[in-house]
């Protein structure tokens, strides 16, 4: 027998220590190897590099950027599982030693296992990873409206291969060095050492709760700007708060809860808890890792995900809206045909307001400085008229006032509040308005026209620019808001062919852009699932690898209490205690953190985020769940089978 | 009144994927009565553990027939067995099997928190069995901050505070030193005398089952011999030597 066969069978002896490590490492080869596969795809890379699409280089420049972020962390995870996993096996080593194996042969056999755990990992990944491509391809051409045939990409293949297994060897190597020369005899005693009542400090305790509240509160009530102050200290702040917690609060709590005797003389409780004791100190520093790792991927999913639903809602205004000026005044468009596609297409018309507006050169005087700009005036009414039927509070213009309606939301800019008076000067009158106010509100599209703001007039002073205004100047908006605009694309569609050429620039919708929206963020969704889905199952997988280093010794516990007459179910409701607080613990903690972190999303982008965050979390939730059931069956099934 | 019956009880161990089969006990009877301090002993391979395993409802006989308190514990569910272990039998292992995560005091009241007894009704039982073995004073103290004896005997306090119907000892001097060995044995002994417990004690040791009222010897899974105690304990001990030597296999090693 040589090392290489030791090492084959310790892989197979320690399969269920190994596994979530060897899954995890998989799927991470597997996403990597798929983007390499789109990466390099030949169509893709042809239409590139003949500059013919824009899109795809931004895709292909975005997935590159994962797989960077996959390589990094799966750097990191190899090098923390690999410690963990070093760091149990102490007596394995010292019964090596005591053998007669030279530390040398030791870390041999640690990089030949280490070498077969790699390989097995890359063959997997890969070859999932095959399996799975064309479906990838096929989702991803749906997105960009191209098809993309199933392709096995050789310099996919050769960089995942080199990537990885450099990856897997130089850690490997690296981390058998790390091997301390310690007595043998510690050695063989390592698993037997007892374990230290866990100790905490109460400051420490009070301490972390209180920065994590602090960061909380900070993050709920800044606005604007603040948001993006904020963000790193609040960031700061929280994470040292949950290391507290999980090091010192989490262990104070427990501690409080075994000197309630009520509770704590109830049945399992006494040895659930007080192993929950040991476990959590153990695990502290694990949990905590595993709850930062989960905060990180679930606030960035819901931020995608609410960009998703929120942002191609964002700055649009009619569902339907067409301008008219210079020529097309002359000869209009036919409403009635507009109005029958949209019947065609079972599309009730909601509201149909005709407004007029006026471009007006003129001056604008900020108190120091004098500008000439050219303004696009509209009467109070008629923008009262668009805003009442986009559901918007309606607006006051007193004579010779203005208001400036902006065209956009203001996100974290501060509001320009100094005094502006604005001169026209008309067939020899000079006309003089005060700015009263500015309202920051989508009511047009002409922001799409480079125009970023309405000047809103009295009705009266409004008639008057109209009455003196050239055709040139002026502008006839039609807005039309439908029932359900998100079915109204093949409509809107067919309308813009009727209105033909003349009317190119100046038809708008909102499905248009939402759909173009929709899709580039469905990508980037699609995209970042994978990568919040490897951070999700390996924050799992380092619980798990802490948790099954100790299986044997809790296998004799259990098997002690068996001896004295705990039923089988007492003792799964033990392991279900233990494994859930283990495993629902970090998931409850990351999940406070991402909700506070898209309150601040939410404050920054004016909009109430909360339905979309929820949203993802019931997703990972259900993701959590299962995930909790199949490690407790495993652990379950592996005391049983070491009590035998 | 009979606490223990034991019946052509029979254990034959089969190896999976193979035709060897060893007959570990063989036909074996027994009965104890309430009471009783008794010692099995027998070399090694003769079946001691096989028995008190049985015995322990944790193992299940091949055939024959355990009766405990006139039932037999073999026709209940699993569920069932736990319980009936948990409030008719006690147990002492050569391993203490204590749980480090627990107290010392904790380990005690386990079986009486399971059963969700009254915390105050707890305090007050552990208290009573902490004086009897002399462990009062370390009752707060961790698992590995006592001695191999003081470990022990908190093993013993634990297979006593819910007074089971028979204690069952498996070399319990096994892991101690001489001074250990005879404290333990002592308190078994005066367990026994005062609250009229029932103790059946494997052992490998002359000198620990010289503190028994009876002695069982097996060999090769058959019953082989009893010796009764007629006088005091040292003479007793000097008869189980002159026993254990017909008994023969290899028992001249542990002198």
């Amino acid at each position: 027998m040589r090392i290489s066969n030791i090492a084959i069978k310790n892989i197979k002896g320690n399969l269920y220590r190994y596994i979530m490590y060897y899954l995890s490492n998989s799927f991470a080869v597997s996403v990597f190897f798929i983007f390499a596969s789109f990466v390099f795809h030949p169509v893709i890379k042809s239409d590139i590099d003949s500059g013919k699409s824009a899109i795809y280089a931004g895709v292909v420049s975005g997935m590159i950027a994962c797989q960077v972020i996959i390589v990094a962390f799966s750097i990191l995870f190899v090098i923390f599982s690999t410690s963990i996993f070093l760091k149990s096996r102490g007596k394995e080593f010292g019964l090596l030693s005591l053998f007669g194996m030279t530390k040398d042969q030791i870390k041999v056999y640690l990089v030949i296992e280490n070498t077969i755990m790699g390989i097995l990992s890359l063959v997997t990944g890969i070859g999932v990873g095959m399996l799975f491509s064309k479906l990838f391809f096929m989702i991803m051409g749906s997105f960009l409206g191209i098809m993309i045939p199933f392709h096995i990409s050789f310099k996919a293949l050769g960089i995942t291969v080199l990537v990885f297994f450099i990856l897997f060897e130089v850690i490997g190597v690296f981390m058998s060095l790390g091997i301390r020369n310690k007595d043998i005899v510690d050695q063989l005693k390592a698993s037997q050492m007892p374990k230290d009542i866990p100790r905490f400090s109460k400051i420490k305790a009070i301490l972390g709760v209180l920065l994590l509240l602090a960061g909380y509160i900070i993050a709920w009530n800044v606005h604007g700007v603040g948001v993006i102050t904020a963000m790193l200290p609040v960031i700061l702040i929280v994470v040292i708060g949950t290391y507290f917690v999980f090091t010192q609060f989490s262990i104070a709590m427990a501690s409080q809860l075994c000197k309630n005797k009520k509770i704590f003389y109830n049945q399992v409780n006494m040895v659930a808890f007080s192993q929950m004791i040991f476990k959590l100190q153990d695990t502290a520093r694990v949990l905590f890792l595993a709850a930062i790792l989960g905060a990180v991927t679930f606030t960035a999913t819901e931020t995608i995900y609410s960009f998703f639903v929120e942002v191609p809602k964002m700055g649009t205004a009619q569902d339907i809206a067409i301008i008219e000026r210079n020529e097309n005044l002359e000869n209009p468009f036919n409403e009635e045909e507009i109005k029958k596609i949209l019947l065609e297409h079972d599309l009730e018309i909601k509201s149909w307001d005709e407004v007029t507006m006026v471009q007006q050169k003129g001056v604008k005087n900020q108190g120091h400085e004098e500008e000439e700009e050219t303004f696009l005036l509209i009467s109070n009414s008629h923008l009262n008229q668009l805003m009442h039927s986009l559901g918007k509070k309606s607006i006051q213009v007193r004579r010779n006032e203005a208001i400036y309606n902006y065209q956009f939301d203001t996100i974290g800019l501060s509001h320009e509040e100094e005094k502006e008076e604005l001169f026209f000067i008309k067939d020899g009158k000079e006309k003089k308005f005060e700015v009263t106010d500015r309202i920051y509100e989508t009511t047009t599209y002409f922001q799409s026209m480079g125009c970023g703001r309405l000047v809103v007039l009295h009705d009266q002073d409004f008639d008057w620019f109209l009455e003196n205004a050239s055709q040139e100047q002026r502008i006839q908006y039609t807005a039309i808001n439908i029932k359900n605009w998100r079915q109204s694309f093949y409509a809107v569609n067919e309308i813009k062919d009727r209105l033909g050429e003349a009317y190119q620039g100046f038809y708008f919708s909102k499905i248009v852009p939402y759909r173009a929206a929709r899709i580039s963020f469905g990508m980037i969704l699609f995209i970042g699932f994978f990568i919040a889905f490897l951070f999700f199952i390996a924050a799992g997988s380092i619980i798990y690898f802490k948790l099954f280093n100790e299986v044997t010794q809790d296998a004799m516990e259990y098997s002690i209490l068996t001896k004295i007459g705990t039923t089988k179910q007492e003792i799964k409701k033990i392991i279900t205690k233990q494994i859930g607080i283990l495993f629902f613990l970090p998931f409850f903690v990351s999940t406070v953190h991402s909700f506070f972190a898209l309150k601040s999303l939410s404050n920054l982008l004016k909009k109430n985020l909360f339905k979309e965050g929820l949203i993802v979390m019931v997703a990972y939730l259900i993701f959590q769940v299962i995930y909790f059931s199949i490690i407790k069956i495993l652990y379950i099934n592996k005391v049983e089978s070491i009590k035998r | 009144m009979t606490v223990l019956e034991v019946k052509n009880l029979t254990k034959i161990y089969k190896t999976k994927g193979s035709s060897i089969t060893v007959c570990a006990l063989d036909n074996f009877d027994m009965r104890i009565e309430e009471g009783e301090f008794v010692g099995i002993m027998g070399p090694s391979g003769s079946g001691k553990t096989t028995l008190l395993n049985m015995l322990a409802t944790i193992d299940q006989p091949s055939k024959g027939k355990i009766l405990m308190n006139n039932k037999n514990p073999y026709e209940l569910k699993e569920r069932e067995l736990a319980l009936f272990r948990r409030r008719n039998l006690g147990f002492i292992f050569q391993e203490f099997n204590l749980l480090d995560s627990l107290s010392i005091k904790e380990n005690i009241i386990l079986p009486l928190v399971l059963e969700r007894m009254h915390a105050k009704e707890i305090e007050k039982k552990v208290e009573e069995i902490a004086a009897v073995l002399n462990i009062k004073d370390i009752l707060n103290k961790r698992i590995y901050e006592v001695s191999g004896g003081q470990q022990q005997r908190t093993a013993c306090a634990r297979a006593l505070i819910n007074h089971p119907s028979i204690i069952l000892a498996d070399e319990p001097t096994g892991n101690l030193d001489s001074k250990s060995s005879y404290d333990l044995m002592d308190s078994l002994q005066k367990i026994n005398k005062t609250q009229k417990a029932t103790i059946l004690m494997v052992t490998h040791d002359p000198f620990a089952a010289s503190f028994c009222n009876r002695i069982i010897m097996i060999k090769d899974g058959k019953f082989f011999l009893e010796i009764n105690k007629s006088s005091n304990r040292q003479v007793f001990f000097n008869e189980i030597l002159d026993y254990l030597s017909l008994l023969g296999g290899g028992y001249n090693e542990n002198l």
